[in-house]
């Protein structure tokens, strides 16, 4: 039977936006696993803007459009976006600014690496879950992404707003230890 | 780091459970973990209703929205709600088959803002599944110490635990 160490969530990294980034990083995905983003109280300066995310390396980011979508997006209970297959790399389509309106939410992302046919492919897959409230609009996201690309490892990510810049926001990033 | 803060038991034959002073200004996001909730007879759903910083409950002002999975239909239902009493469907619970649980995260409760809360819950009886998948809020902007779940039966017992991230 493996052991788990008592301190089995990590905090790795962490970004708290003080007003004006146009971008932050979460960082140091440097094994193989499962890690944990929590966000909460992001918002940004455009109505309508959105959460998005690019694999990263020390801050290098990959704004390729490699991601692969799936989901379900919900606006007052409406289903209003539903098992999209895209290449935008969003964690929440919808995400409206200002200080009434904020997003809170989190991603599980899982980070692996294999060697089929002699190519080291990467996985970096999300799965995440998001509430957004701009005193009008009740928003809820499913999202799954799949991030396609052979030969770049990130070992994070690139979180930004499609349109303006962060007004808020506090983004943790964990790792869940694996057993010895 | 995730830190356990306090853990609950589930009281026998009792429809509700309140979660008081497990909210502060220490940590902006929680975590709750329910396991083992059993029902006493009847298969329900958990309703979910905030305690604000008076220790009064907040019974107006929920927002959320979901869906259900059920296994032997293998259907989605997706079910929502304006300006409610309550964010139902947190998750159920049934008398058999291990009973039900759910993964809840809180955030900003302590804070004068808004609340709002995502989870995933499932439970089991007769060899079938269901799954809820629910995000609310409560749209006041105040803080809040508790909360209270509710059952649509009487529970037989259960396990919750509440855990600050920071």
């Amino acid at each position: 039977m493996s052991i788990v160490e008592s301190n089995s969530i990590e905090l790795i990294d962490s970004a708290i936006v003080s007003g004006g980034e146009t971008e932050v990083f979460v960082e140091g995905m440097t094994e193989i696993g499962t890690y944990l983003l929590v966000f909460n109280n992001v918002a940004d300066t455009d109505a309508g803007a959105s959460l998005r995310c690019d694999p990263s390396y020390n801050t290098n980011f990959d704004g390729a459009d490699s991601w692969y979508q799936a989901g379900r997006q919900m606006k007052n209970g409406t289903v209003t976006n539903e098992a999209v297959i895209n290449t935008n790399g969003n964690i929440v389509n919808y995400s409206n600014t200002g200080s009434a309106y904020e997003t809170n939410g989190y991603a599980y992302l899982y980070q692996g690496n294999d060697f089929k046919d002699g190519v080291r492919n990467t996985f970096f897959k999300i799965t995440s879950f998001a509430i957004t409230y701009n005193d009008t609009d009740f928003i809820t996201h499913d999202e799954n992404l799949h991030w396609l690309s052979s030969f770049f490892h990130p070992n994070g990510l690139r979180l930004f707003p499609s349109t303006g810049a962060f007004e808020s926001g506090e983004f943790r990033l964990y790792k869940f230890r694996q057993g010895s | 780091m995730f830190k356990p803060l306090q853990s609950f038991t589930v009281s026998s034959n009792s429809s509700d459970i309140t979660l008081d002073n497990i909210f502060d200004t220490s940590n902006s996001v929680y975590m709750v973990i329910a396991d083992s909730l059993l029902a006493t007879s009847s298969e329900g759903t958990l309703s979910l209703q905030l305690i604000n910083s008076s220790g009064t409950l907040d019974e107006t002002a929920y927002e959320y929205n979901g869906y259900q999975f059920t296994s032997s239909a293998g259907t989605t239902a997706s079910f929502n709600s304006t300006d409610d009493t309550k964010i139902d469907k947190i998750s159920g619970a049934g008398p058999t088959d291990g009973g039900g649980g759910f993964v809840m995260y809180v955030f900003n409760p302590g804070q004068s803002g808004k609340t709002f809360i995502s989870s995933q819950g499932a439970y089991a009886m007769n060899n079938e599944a269901e799954g809820f998948s629910t995000k609310g809020m409560q749209n006041t902007a105040e803080a809040h110490r508790g909360l209270k779940l509710t059952f649509s039966n009487n529970f037989d017992s259960g396990n919750i635990t509440v855990y600050g991230v920071y």
